[in-house]
Parts: C-alpha cells; structure tokens; sequence
C-alpha cells in the first residue's frame, strides 16, 4: 500500500512538474516573443544609442591628403571655386518680377529682385479625375515647375472645352459650337502659361485657398489685377 | 491512501528517503520543491531571455563592434591617416573651416547640377537649418526647421568619408507617409443634366491631416519629416498605419543585418521637425523620383 502510495505520489509530482514546465516553456516563448519583436521593431533606435561607445571621427586624415604646408593655398582655391560656383547659380536668378503658386497651400507670392511684393490665396486644381461614359478621362491638377507668361489677355472670354460639357452631363458640341464660349467668368484678366492653363478670375471667391479648379490658377480681382499689372510676357511662374 | 501529500508537508517528509546525513533527497520535500522552483525558474529566465539576448548580440552588438564609419559600403574606404601627425588647436582650426568650404562647394556644385534640370528638388542645409524646395536654382519654398536630430552615425564618420557621399545630389527611392501624395478624388461623369443637378457638390475645406513622412534616398540617407504641432485625434489613425509601416523597415533592417556576414550599411538618418503647411508642401511638391542637395 505504502509503495503503491509512493507511486501514485510520484506519477502525480512528475505529471504537475511537466504541467508546470510547459507552463514555463509557453509563457516564457509568449514572454520572448514580445521581447524579440519590441527590439526588431525599435532595431535602428537601438543600433544608433549603441554606437555612443565609438570614438569620434578625427581630422588627421583630411590633413594628411591636404597636406599641412599647402593648407593655406588650398583654402583660397576652393574659396575662388565657391566664388565662381555663386556666379553660376545667380544665373538662375529671375530677372524682374515672377510669381510663386503654391498648389498644397493654395497661395501665392508675387516677386520682385528675390523679394516679396505682394502675397495672397488662390485657388488650385482638385485632383479630381473625372470618368467620362465613353472611356475619356480628365484629371484636374495644376501643373508644377517653372513656366512663362505666354500671353495677357483683358476680358477673356472662355472656350469651354469637352469636359466643361461631360461633368455637367451634356452633349459635347463641335469646336467651334456658340454654346462653348462663356463671357465673364474668367474676371477681369488672363494670364496663358500654356497646353490650355491659366491664370484668371473668378465668380466663386469664396473658394479661394481651396483646391477646386480644373487645373488653372483661379484669384480674386485684386491680386489679379497686380498680378496682371506686375507680369510680362515672358514673366516666370513657378508652381510647387 | 493518502490522495493528500501535495498539501501535507509533514506526510510528505514522513514519506521521503534520507540520504547519509539525514537530509531530504532532492527527489521531495522544502527543499526539493525549492530546487524544482529554483530550475523552474531557471529555465522559465532561459526562454524568455534565450532568443531576446541572441538577437541582440547578433544584431546590434556584434554588428556595432564591427561598425566601419562609413555612410554608405559604395564609398571607397579612404586610408587611415598615420599616427604620427599631430595637430595644433590652431591647424584643427583651419582643418575645420577647411572642410566647412570643401562641404559646401559640394552642396553648391549638387544645387548647379539640379539647376539644369526641370523637377522640383529638395535643398537641406543643416547648418543653416533650412529646407527648401528649389525650381530651376530659384527656392520656391524656404521652410524652417523648428528641430532636427541627426544619427550619431554622422559625428563618427570621418569628412574623407562623408565628403565623397556628398558630392552627388541624392535620389529618393521610396517613400511613407500619413498623406497621399496627390488627394485624388475619382469622379463619374453624369449621365445627363438632371443626374449632373443631383450629384452637384459644394467644395469642403481639405480634410483635416497630420503630416509625418519619411523620405528613403539612395545611398543609406533617411529624411524624416514630422509636424510640428501634437496630431489632431482625426488623423490618429494614419499614424498609426505610418508607424506600422515605419516598424516593418525597422525589420528589414534587423534582418539584413542577420542576414549578411559582414555590417550591411545602416541608415544614415535625419529627423526633422518642421510646420505642418512646410512638411504638407514639401511632401506634396517633389516628385516620387526626387532629388537632394545635402550641406552638412
């Protein structure tokens, strides 16, 4: 009886042994688990502190390709290639007056000699792209980089192209249909940069500063005024 | 039968083999229940510890000890410089503002190069702390930075090998970002004049944003933007997917390192903190494939 008891005693202390070491495996690889994947997913903060035991970069290299007794000429010759590298770089420089759109912000700079003139909200294109029934497709963005004042024209009348007549669900005229010229909802004023943009009026002020056009710069009567007045043709436009 | 010698110590004592001293066998008892806990809890410490400690030595302990200062393994290592020389206070003076000149003569050369071409490109001068959006060498956009951290990598490398980084403008090869790039909205055209009246929408104010992003450029650089200002609770959800996004590269960088025999190239990181409308602009501007002046 007492062996039996024995027995018994044991085949239970070995089976609670291997409960609780499986209890200790599980957790302990759930534990490391999450302790593997807090370092993988912090791996590039904890290399960078790492790194605090290195020593720091030395200057004795640079010296030893400069060469110390030719230190002095050295300096003056990059000084005279930073020099000329500005003249070069100048160059690029607007000459007069250009103006700076901004088509995240919906706002604009107009520029004189590198400084800033005048400033104000515009609106920019919506970066909708409209689908049309026969497979066409629109996308209504400005355009970005630097162009140039093509041409200036008071009181433009506007040629409504295809997409004016397929986002209102109409019947697309011929080119030169009546029913495609609008007058007097361009403003006062146009700007032409080209391939059909725009820098106008508008009858919707209260949209300035958002992104609703079909891709032209849109401004109000007075910004556009002094922006007509301060532009040339050949005047530069920088859009971002 | 006693079905109760768990919980009855002194039964169990009663039951237990003595070894030669008299003590308890290991096999029961205080103290083996005391040494069963004590392995208990050796191997629980060994599980959990095991794998953890392993990746760190293999990952980051191993790969620092290892770390050649270099920003990028495309650089050719430059010799060491002999011991012999010594320098003075007042030629380390003129070595500093040596290699301030040589970085910016590069950082302009890189500007001359962008110049040239069409695409909007990006400028960073830390020294000046300014990043600016460019068009044909004019600065369309001069944006502040309000705080920066750089990677520790760049105070260990020396100029004779950061100088040879810097001399090309960098290239963005990918990016992450809380915001698209373009906010494209799709729209079906209506069929007729009525349907064109009902679908009518009046314009609504940009969806409010948080804008954090990070640039990936070629040669191990990583820009960093983050806004300003504590994220509006609207755009908590983008962010999160940004930082899932952010912990799967950190990932990737982990199991480069695993993978390759030798120290694969670390990111050369820069963090910058910047205005919203800055960081909007920055983001929305440049071209997927866009380019970098760096000045050191």
């Amino acid at each position: 009886m007492k062996e039996m008891d024995d027995m018994n005693y044991s085949s239970k202390q070995g089976e609670s042994r291997l409960k609780a070491m499986l209890m200790v495996v599980v957790g302990g690889g759930i534990i490391s688990l999450l302790l593997c994947w807090a370092i993988t997913a912090n791996f590039n903060r904890l290399h960078e502190t790492a790194l605090w035991f290195k020593s720091k970069a030395e200057l004795k290299a640079t010296a030893q390709r400069i060469g110390l007794e030719k230190i002095g000429n050295y300096q003056q010759a990059v000084e005279k290639e930073l020099q000329t590298l500005d003249k070069k770089l100048d160059a690029f420089q607007p000459v007069g007056t250009y103006i700076i759109i901004n088509t995240a912000g919906n706002d604009f700079i107009l520029m004189q000699e590198g400084k800033a003139i005048r400033e104000g909200m515009c609106s920019t294109g919506s970066y909708t792209v409209l689908k049309g029934n026969d497979k066409q497709q629109w996308t209504f963005k400005t355009p970005r980089g630097m162009f140039k004042i093509l041409n200036k024209i008071k009181d433009p009348v506007w040629k409504k192209p295809d997409w004016a007549f397929v986002e209102e669900g109409m019947k697309v005229p011929s080119a030169n249909h009546p029913s495609r010229y609008e007058y007097g909802v361009l403003g006062d004023y146009a700007m032409a940069l080209g391939q059909g943009y725009l820098i106008h009026g508008t009858l919707y002020k209260r949209y300035l500063g958002m992104p609703v056009t079909h891709g032209c710069v849109r401004m109000g009567d007075e910004d556009l005024e002094a922006v007509f007045k301060a532009l040339k043709i050949g005047s530069k436009v920088y859009i971002y | 039968m006693n079905t109760n010698q768990f919980s009855n110590p002194e039964q169990t004592r009663a039951n237990k083999p003595l070894n030669q001293t008299g003590q308890e066998t290991s096999s029961g008892g205080a103290s083996g229940m005391f040494s069963q806990l004590r392995n208990m809890k050796l191997l629980l410490a060994v599980v959990v510890f095991a794998l953890p400690i392993a990746l760190i030595v293999f990952s980051i302990i191993i790969p620092v000890v290892r770390y050649k200062p270099m920003p990028w393994s495309g650089i050719k290592q430059t010799e060491t410089a002999s011991a012999s020389i010594s320098l003075s206070s007042e030629q380390k003076a003129i070595l500093k503002k040596v290699i301030e000149l040589e970085n910016e003569k590069a950082y302009r050369n890189n500007r001359l190069e962008l110049a040239n071409h069409d695409s909007i490109y990006l400028v960073l001068d830390l020294a000046d702390r300014v990043v600016n959006l460019e068009i044909k060498g004019v600065t369309v956009r001069s944006n502040k930075i309000v705080d920066m951290v750089v990677s520790n990598r760049f105070g260990l490398i020396s100029h004779e090998s950061l100088l040879p980084w810097i001399t090309e403008p960098f290239t963005l090869e990918h990016a992450i970002s809380t915001i698209p790039k373009s906010p494209i909205v799709i729209k079906q055209a209506p069929k007729d004049t009525i349907e064109a009246a009902k679908t009518a929408t009046t314009p609504e104010p940009p969806k409010v944003t948080a804008v954090y992003f990070t640039f990936y450029f070629d040669r191990n650089l990583v820009l960093e933007f983050e806004q300003k200002d504590a994220p509006n609770e609207e755009a908590l959800d983008e962010i999160k997917a940004y930082r899932a996004q952010k912990k799967k590269e950190n990932s990737k960088s982990l199991l480069r390192t695993l993978k390759s025999a030798s120290e694969p190239d670390q990111p050369m990181t820069i963090k910058l903190i910047v205005n919203e409308a800055d960081a909007k602009a920055i983001y929305r501007a440049v071209p997927t494939k866009t380019r970098l002046a760096l000045k050191l």
